[in-house]
């Protein structure tokens, strides 16, 4: 998989490169500011970029927008926003540029290497990767109301770890269930979401994108 | 308006002080208690005598009679005017019209000498009366033709019987048994004739005197037309009255100048008084224009509208400039002398402020008006100059206060820049390596993918790599405290969201603002926001907060409502910190008490006066 990464701070950005070459990824160029990233990226047409969104030149979003511009030429390539940031919003927005390939995850999170590489890696095969931390925000709104007012604790929980990420094994595991209950659950979700019933990963992104859509 | 010659203005340099009126008193009093003693006797005797029939004083009664009373009426008014008007010439030329009331009937007496002498003197009080016309309402005369006038007065007056008792023998209307002691040569014709003309004279001269009060009345200045309103009819009717006798010499005829003449004083009282009123009236406008909340502090034009058309002009000093401005900020000449207006200067510890310019005819005439009129505009001078510097100080506060708010927040933004680009860079860089190590030590342990370290050095790995989170999670609250970089990026709209989003209850929350605001007052209507939540959070124990954020008439209205327990401290650090920035904004941060008990914090922040509302 060939991998951009755009990050200003120098030794953040040799760090992530290095996680991402051990773990056999090709890093096909870095970048320290958004223009080198709006350049790099045309240039070297890679499947995922992982991007800060806070860089030059004016160190407030540019990141963020230098993204959202490139996935608007091609939607196709996989995004994957690293922020120091915990807003809910600014993930929103990544999202509303479409469901698929689309992650936002907390800086800290690369130290969590494996889990890192594993959200690259997602991204760029169009899957949606959302931070536990962004998650644990959403899930602590009190929604008036919206779609996830109809799911059991249990499934919200189920939804919680699907919008981070996670694989139904890895779902199974966090919350100590077989792995048939937690298909059965996933079935119930959809089903309560008014979704179609054909299963691949389109339902369960939408079904994240159905959590963050929620009105607070 | 002031034309021509009858009152044109004059130096005020001619005051003339007629002080030492305390001594004259007693003596006054004296001579005319005498004098009226005298002419008592006169009376009585000429009463006694017709009706005894020793004596035959047929004239006594309507000579002395009137003449008593009007006389002790010019006197007490003339007296009470000295004493009132110390430097007004009126009150001692009525108090000699009195006497030479009393004097007029002096020729009653039945000694020669006291008869002759009587009869020279009858007529004065009309020179005295003429004088005292001339001169009202301010004591002074004002020109030439003035001063004429009077003395051609007093001429014809001590001359009308003068001449004429050169030749009269007839001493009938008189005492019995006195003798004129000037005869010359016994010639009734031709003391007759001299008698009639220079009653003429003295008529006619009465009459230009009544001319231009007239004059006076219609195109004087203020003062004059309010003196002479009451005082010009009755002035008038004595005069035709007195011209009438001469046509009609008889007792019929005396009585009409009589009634006049008893009039006179109480009328030159009343004109007095109604100078004062008009006075007291116009400096009461006056001030009451400048203590009025519209004050504009347009001295002039309140000037002018409390005074009517006493013409006075106020200039301002400017001392960094060394010259006089008018109100509207031209450059202005003081009047030099001779040019009929006078100059007070206008001062205040010491400072100069600026200078009234009086007409000098207003100042001669209505004194006691410019003088109130020149503490007025003393005071009103004072208070605009407190009230400049009390403006640019305010001023100078005001901006000040914006600075340090100003400087403030660009503080707290380049703390949230240092913080993140700094620390917390670093401690993300940190756990990265602590990563990799945990990396390394899972191969050589043989352990998998995510798997638990069995090691105890995995394990203080993993409870350093749980430490850096907590201390990354508190850096960034501590960040998003300084400067939510939200509201910057994305307005207030969506950072209330944010807010609300982490509130520990339920916040309803609705923004309904177009487009962004000003930086400063997004950031302190995000941070009532968010210190109001944070109190609620910690100390209201409520079970939902609406948040609502409008434009109206000019203003945002921040509104955060709670159903808690209410109470909130105001004098807390954070609520008077956001008081203090709202403030600065000049808005207004109001904390109170909601109907159903819990609190509700409002700010009201004005907007740009060129933000488009709707």
């Amino acid at each position: 998989m060939r991998v951009i990464v755009a990050e200003d701070a120098p030794l953040l950005r040799e760090g992530i490169v290095r996680v991402l070459s051990r773990a056999g990824l090709d890093v096909v160029a870095q970048a320290g500011d958004a223009d080198e990233l709006l350049s790099t990226t045309r240039a070297h047409h890679p499947d995922v970029i992982v991007v800060d969104i806070r860089m030059p030149p004016t160190n407030t979003d540019d990141g963020l927008r230098a993204a959202l511009q490139l996935r608007a030429d091609d939607p196709a390539l996989g995004v994957l926003i690293l922020s120091q940031y915990l807003e809910t919003a600014y993930a929103r927005e990544l999202f509303e540029a479409g469901v698929e390939g689309v992650g936002y995850l907390l800086k800290d999170r690369v130290g969590d290497i494996d889990r890192f590489v594993d959200s690259v890696l997602r991204v760029g095969e169009g899957d949606s990767v959302l931070d536990p931390d962004v998650v644990a925000q959403l899930v602590g709104r009190h929604q008036a109301a919206g779609p996830m007012t109809g799911l059991t604790d249990r499934e919200r929980a189920v939804v919680s770890l699907m919008a981070q990420g996670r694989s139904n094994l890895a779902i199974a595991a966090a919350l100590h269930l077989s792995g048939a209950s937690v298909e059965k659950h996933i079935r119930s979700i959809f089903t309560k979401l008014d979704l179609p019933t054909d299963p691949d990963t389109h339902r369960r992104v939408l079904t994240v994108l159905a959590y963050l859509q929620s009105p607070s | 308006m002031c034309r021509k010659g009858w009152c044109r203005s004059w130096r005020v340099a001619d005051t003339v002080g007629v002080g030492g009126r305390g001594r004259w008193l007693p003596a006054l009093l004296v001579v005319g208690v005498g004098v009226t003693a005298v002419e008592v006797a006169v009376l009585v005797a000429a009463g006694f005598g017709s009706w005894a029939r020793w004596a035959d004083w047929p004239n006594a009664w309507w000579v002395v009679l009137p003449a008593l009373p009007i006389g002790w009426s010019f006197v007490a008014v003339g007296l009470f005017t000295w004493r009132r008007r110390p430097d007004n010439r009126v009150g001692p030329l009525m108090t000699a019209v009195g006497f030479g009331q009393f004097a007029s009937a002096l020729w009653m007496v039945p000694v020669s000498l006291v008869y002759t002498v009587g009869l020279v003197v009858a007529t004065w009080f009309v020179g005295v009366l003429a004088h005292l016309l001339l001169t009202f309402p301010s004591g002074r005369l004002s020109g030439r033709a003035d001063r004429v006038l009077v003395v051609a007065g007093y001429l014809a007056a001590s001359a009308c019987n003068l001449v004429s008792m050169f030749f009269a023998d007839d001493t009938d209307g008189g005492p019995p048994g006195v003798r004129n002691l000037l005869l010359v040569r016994a010639d009734d014709g031709l003391a007759a004739l001299l008698g009639l003309v220079t009653g003429v004279l003295l008529v006619g001269l009465l009459a230009v005197t009544a001319v231009v009060l007239l004059y006076r009345w219609r195109w004087g200045t203020t003062a004059q037309r309010q003196a002479l309103s009451p005082v010009l009819p009755v002035g008038a009717s004595y005069v035709i009255l007195a011209g009438l006798r001469l046509a009609f010499p008889g007792e019929v005829g005396l009585l009409g100048p009589l009634i006049a003449l008893v009039a006179i004083p109480y009328v030159f009282l009343a004109g007095l008084m109604r100078i004062q009123f008009f006075q007291m009236r116009a400096l009461g406008s006056l001030m009451t224009g400048l203590g009025d909340r519209s004050y504009t502090g347009d001295l002039p034009s309140t000037l002018a509208a409390a005074l009517d058309d006493v013409r006075v002009r106020v200039v301002y000093w400017l001392p960094d400039q060394d010259r006089y401005t008018d109100h509207a900020g031209r450059s202005v000449d003081l009047p030099s002398d001779g040019s009929g207006q006078a100059v007070f200067p206008i001062e205040r510890d010491g400072q100069r402020m600026g200078a009234v310019i009086v007409d000098d005819v207003v100042v001669a005439e209505e004194s006691q008006l410019v003088t109130g009129l020149i503490g007025a505009v003393e005071l009103a001078m004072d208070n605009q100059r407190l009230e400049a510097e009390l403006r640019a100080r305010v001023l100078e506060l005001e901006r000040s206060r914006a600075d340090v708010i100003r400087v403030g927040e660009a503080q707290r933004r380049q703390l949230e820049r240092d913080l993140h680009d700094g620390a917390q860079q670093q401690l993300v860089a940190l756990r990265l390596r602590l990563g990799l190590i945990r990396q390394s030590l899972a191969r050589s342990a043989g352990a998998g993918r995510g798997g638990v370290l069995p090691s105890d050095v995995g394990v203080q790995v993993d409870t350093a790599m749980d430490d850096l989170d907590a201390a990354l999670a508190g850096l960034r609250e501590l960040a998003h405290g300084l400067h939510p970089m939200l509201l910057s990026t994305r307005g207030l709209a969506v950072a209330v969201e944010s807010l609300a989003a982490r509130a520990p209850v339920p916040v309803h929350v609705e923004v309904r603002v177009h487009g962004r605001l000003p930086e400063a007052t997004e950031s302190a209507a995000y941070f009532v926001i968010a210190e109001s939540l944070t109190n609620i959070a910690k100390h209201a124990a409520a079970t939902g907060a609406t948040v609502t954020v409008r434009e109206q008439s000019g203003r945002l209205l921040v509104e955060v409502r709670d159903d808690g327990v209410g109470g909130a401290d105001p004098t807390g650090a954070g609520l008077v910190g956001l008081a203090a920035r709202v403030a600065g904004l000049d808005g207004h941060l109001r904390i109170g008490a909601s109907a159903q008990g819990g609190t509700v914090v409002q700010a009201r922040i004005p907007l740009p006066a060129d933000r488009a509302e709707g």
